[in-house]
């Protein structure tokens, strides 16, 4: 049976979120656009934000935190999503990725965070958009 | 041996035993205490959650981190899962034993939040508690079995109890805490 090598590094945007570090693949992220300095972009666009997702409140006022919007590739449609800004590319090496531990992985109630990394000295989370 | 050893030796016999027949404890007594050597022990880590006193067997549990051990927030978890620590490189969940034993606000109080490392034979987690009295080992002898008083909350998870400076230690079983934890009790 031929070997199946793992790729050692994995490339994720990577953004906060009430204080946690969120991760999502790069392959995922079609694109991204700056909402400047009103966070707006074209009113017609359907918006979803990162806390109504991860079921977190934040106190982050809008007016004083630049937001990005990414448009993610779930599946066979995409979802625009509005970060807080400063959301930046990172490149993990397997050794920083981590499964959920067993208790954690049983009683998660979002099927989204699919694994955590080790990034700035904490714990992020990597985050599935398909399972959102 | 002189006749002046011989009577030294049996006046430290003489005394040795007449503290055994007096019944002085191996365990929690005064200064005057005779260890008997051959008494079979058990290792207890010995900790608090509010004003009660708790314990786990020692082979349950594999470290107690440092305090001030940072745990990592992770959303979606129920509020008795505190989150996640990094131990040298192992990640591992934390629960909090207090919100899974449904003790009341008033027995959580100065709390150090010290987290034990906990591992039965399928997994480990983090396990945060008040404060870390000692870890002892104990004269098997002095370990009883639960009585039927116990609140119906911690029953389930009571393997012993002892008394230990003259305090009521109740001795929690890591294997069916993890698997009820695992299967979606507590809050």
């Amino acid at each position: 049976m031929e070997k199946q090598l793992l790729p050692a590094m994995l490339e994720c945007i990577s953004f906060k979120v009430a204080d946690t570090e969120v991760l999502i693949e790069r392959h995922h992220v079609l694109s991204m656009i700056s909402m400047g300095k009103n966070n707006r972009v074209n009113d017609g666009l359907k918006l979803t934000t990162i806390e109504e997702l991860l079921g977190l409140t934040t106190i982050t006022d809008l007016a004083e935190h630049k937001k990005s919007l990414l448009a993610l590739s779930i599946g066979n449609g995409q979802l625009n999503l509005e970060v807080s800004d400063p959301v930046e590319l990172v490149t993990l090496t397997a050794e920083k990725i981590h499964p959920l531990p067993i208790l954690l992985a049983s009683r998660i109630k979002l099927p989204s965070i699919c694994a955590l990394a080790e990034i700035n000295n904490a714990m992020g989370i990597i985050v599935d958009p398909c399972k959102f | 041996m002189t006749s002046q050893e011989q009577t030294q030796q049996s006046t430290l016999e003489k005394i040795l035993l007449k503290k055994q027949q007096a019944g002085v404890s191996t365990f929690g007594g005064g200064s005057n205490q005779v260890v008997d050597v051959n008494e079979k022990v058990v290792k207890l880590v010995i900790f608090s959650l509010g004003d009660q006193w708790y314990a786990f067997y020692g082979e349950s549990i594999s470290e107690i981190l440092p305090k001030g051990t940072m745990i990592f927030f992770v959303p979606g978890c129920p509020p008795s899962l505190t989150g996640v620590i990094n131990v040298r490189g192992e990640i591992e969940s934390v629960i909090n034993i207090s919100m899974f034993l449904k003790l009341t606000e008033s027995e959580q109080a100065e709390s150090q939040n010290i987290v034990l490392l906990a591992k039965s034979p399928v997994m480990s987690s983090g396990v945060s508690v008040d404060k870390v009295i000692d870890v002892v080992d104990v004269p098997e002898r002095i370990i009883q079995s639960p009585t039927n008083t116990l609140p119906d909350d911690i029953r389930p998870y009571v393997l012993d109890v002892l008394e230990f400076r003259s305090q009521a230690v109740t001795v929690l079983d890591v294997n069916t805490i993890f698997k009820d934890y695992q299967q979606g009790l507590g809050s």
